[in-house]
């Protein structure tokens, strides 16, 4: 399912003119399938206002743009928002705060029965068991407790499984790592990479996260002001060192680092991941490899 | 002096797996303490125990000497310490910006001239001065937490306790919310205590402690605890990106003078070769 939007605009509190702020002021965006894509942008520029639209909880008012979801057209007042959402899952800020049943096997089954009510019980266990699995959890030990009993990671990876469950082919992600821990952070792109290799076919991230995105996504929008103002792959986005900063957001370390040898007339030809910028070092500086195998 | 007291602290949320298992530490007058641990470590259980939100379940903790967890001195303590929590949603409760920032103050009972003041003051602290007329409900979520900062800079409390309060923001913003409570700490003595998972954010402070499953495990300098690379993998925590990238380095033969802590340490050190 490809995305594409054109000149969408989304206003909050349109009628009440006092209050009136306009979220997205023409977002014209393309997310091929397949791709693991990120959306960076200040606080403020309208990245959750843009997502929530993907799924259609913000609705996209005629006149107000187009956007396609694959065959959905959202501007459609007629499109099968049901249908919609089945293939389009949403995971949002602080997915913790969503759970509510009174099982972890309940709250997981929540969607997926909303979505398929006529699925046999048995097939509803097999699915609720996968996606517990899939997220890292022990499906035995846990099924039966309270999602409120859980730790703050255990509840996330809870409200994951809830969503994932239903096996939505686009993941959308609002923040996902914020608030986790720097190993939680890592299994948690493992866990998105699983994803994204079965049956999740295009991911859409958005993070503040500049290391995050530079080591996992395939493309970056860079959203300001309601905007999108760049569109590229990581190493093109975060060349734009200028507009970068002044849009309030880092670069990746490995960009500062190489920005920094740069002034010294090192230039490394490597890309945005640790491992190759350690390697284009390496090569340089290291002292002789017989050397140091001593 | 001793600001910070707590002794012997013990917490169970449910009477069978402890969240806190005797926790021991002081934090001085003026001091910048980050509190690192994986999810699930108990630095949130500490957060609230820090402005009586929680009572201990065995052991005290005392703020300039007063007993937190007591309802009498409840009022007392919340004056001194302000919590600023991770989900900015769970802590609005007015319908307009000025109000929310003014809802503590006002609750101390503090004069109008002087809440006017201190929302000003506290309003650009973190950059949202423009948003006095704004509606928090239709902020976004950065934006909220800035908010939710900036109403408890309000209050001007003593030790200012943020858990995750960062997590939400874009990085620059982070910056900007972090030269703030810097400063406050620098240069107006505000004790700041600052749980987080940022660990650029803790090389910042004076002192780390480092909680696993309930107990303190390491105590020391942001340098000291970064020298741990082993251990703090053990404990599921990772230095920061600039120290990792420097011992990657080493490892393949490239030989990083000084110590690295931060991204700058590290340019400067590649620098030299």
């Amino acid at each position: 399912m490809q995305i594409v939007s054109k000149d969408l605009v989304y206003t909050y509190s349109e009628k009440a003119k006092a209050l009136a702020f306009r979220a997205l002021d023409g977002v014209t965006l393309t997310i091929p399938e397949g791709e693991f894509f990120g959306i960076i942008g200040q606080t403020g520029s309208g990245k959750s206002t843009f997502v929530q639209h993907l799924n259609g909880l913000i609705p996209t008012k005629e006149g107000n743009g187009q956007l396609l979801v694959g065959e959905f057209d959202l501007t459609d007042k007629n499109t099968n928002l049901k249908e919609l959402r089945k293939k389009v899952g949403m995971v949002f800020q602080y997915p913790e705060y969503q759970l509510f049943a009174e099982t972890v096997f309940e709250d997981v089954a929540f969607g997926l029965k909303n979505f398929y009510p006529d699925l046999p019980q048995v097939d509803v266990e097999d699915r609720v068991k996968q996606a517990i699995t899939t997220v890292g959890l022990d499906y035995d030990k846990i099924k039966e407790k309270s999602p409120f009993e859980l730790s703050g990671g255990q509840k996330r990876r809870v409200a994951i499984a809830g969503v994932i469950v239903s096996r939505p082919e686009v993941l959308v992600l609002d923040e996902p790592v914020a608030g986790l821990d720097p190993v939680g952070k890592r299994e948690f792109a493992r866990l998105l990479k699983t994803l994204h290799a079965t049956f999740v076919k295009t991911v859409v991230i958005v993070s503040h996260d500049m290391d995050f995105v530079a080591e996992y996504c395939s493309s970056v929008a860079v959203f300001s002001k309601g905007k999108v103002v760049k569109v590229g792959t990581p190493k093109q986005v975060f060349e734009d060192r200028v507009g970068m900063r002044e849009m309030g957001l880092d670069i990746p370390v490995t960009e500062y680092l190489k920005d920094a040898l740069k002034e010294k007339g090192v230039i490394l030809d490597c890309d945005l991941s640790v491992e190759s910028f350690t390697k284009a070092v390496a090569e340089k500086f290291a002292k002789n490899k017989g050397e140091t195998d001593l | 002096m001793e600001q910070i007291i707590a002794k012997d602290l013990y917490f169970t949320y449910d009477k069978q797996t402890p969240a806190l298992k005797g926790v021991n530490f002081t934090v001085q007058k003026g001091e910048y303490v980050a509190i690192i641990g994986h999810n699930g470590s108990g630095k949130s259980t500490l957060a609230r125990l820090l402005n009586g939100l929680l009572t201990p379940t065995l052991g005290t903790i005392t703020v300039d000497g007063i007993v937190v967890g007591d309802k009498k001195t409840l009022f007392e303590v919340r004056k001194r310490v302000g919590v600023v929590f991770q989900n900015p949603d769970n802590q609005m409760v007015a319908s307009i910006v000025e109000d929310e920032v003014a809802f503590g103050p006002e609750n101390l009972g503090v004069p109008r001239k002087e809440i006017k003041e201190r929302i000003d003051f506290a309003l650009s602290a973190v950059g949202m001065q423009d948003f006095k007329r704004a509606t928090p409900s239709r902020l976004s979520g950065g934006q909220k937490q800035r908010i939710a900062i900036a109403g408890v800079l309000a209050l001007k409390p003593d030790v200012l306790v943020l858990d995750e309060a960062t997590a939400m923001l874009d990085p620059q913003g982070r910056k900007e919310v972090l030269s703030t409570v810097q400063k406050l700490n620098k240069e107006q003595g505000v004790t700041v205590v600052a749980i987080t998972h940022y660990m650029e954010e803790v090389t910042k402070a004076d002192r780390v402690i480092v909680l696993s499953d309930g107990e303190m495990v390491f105590t020391g300098t942001p340098k000291e605890i970064f020298l741990k690379q082993k251990e703090l993998k053990n404990l599921g925590l990772e230095v920061p990106l600039a120290v990792y990238i420097a011992q990657k380095l080493k490892e393949q033969g490239v030989e990083i003078d000084g110590d690295v802590l931060t991204q700058s340490d590290l340019a400067e050190a590649l620098c030299k070769l």
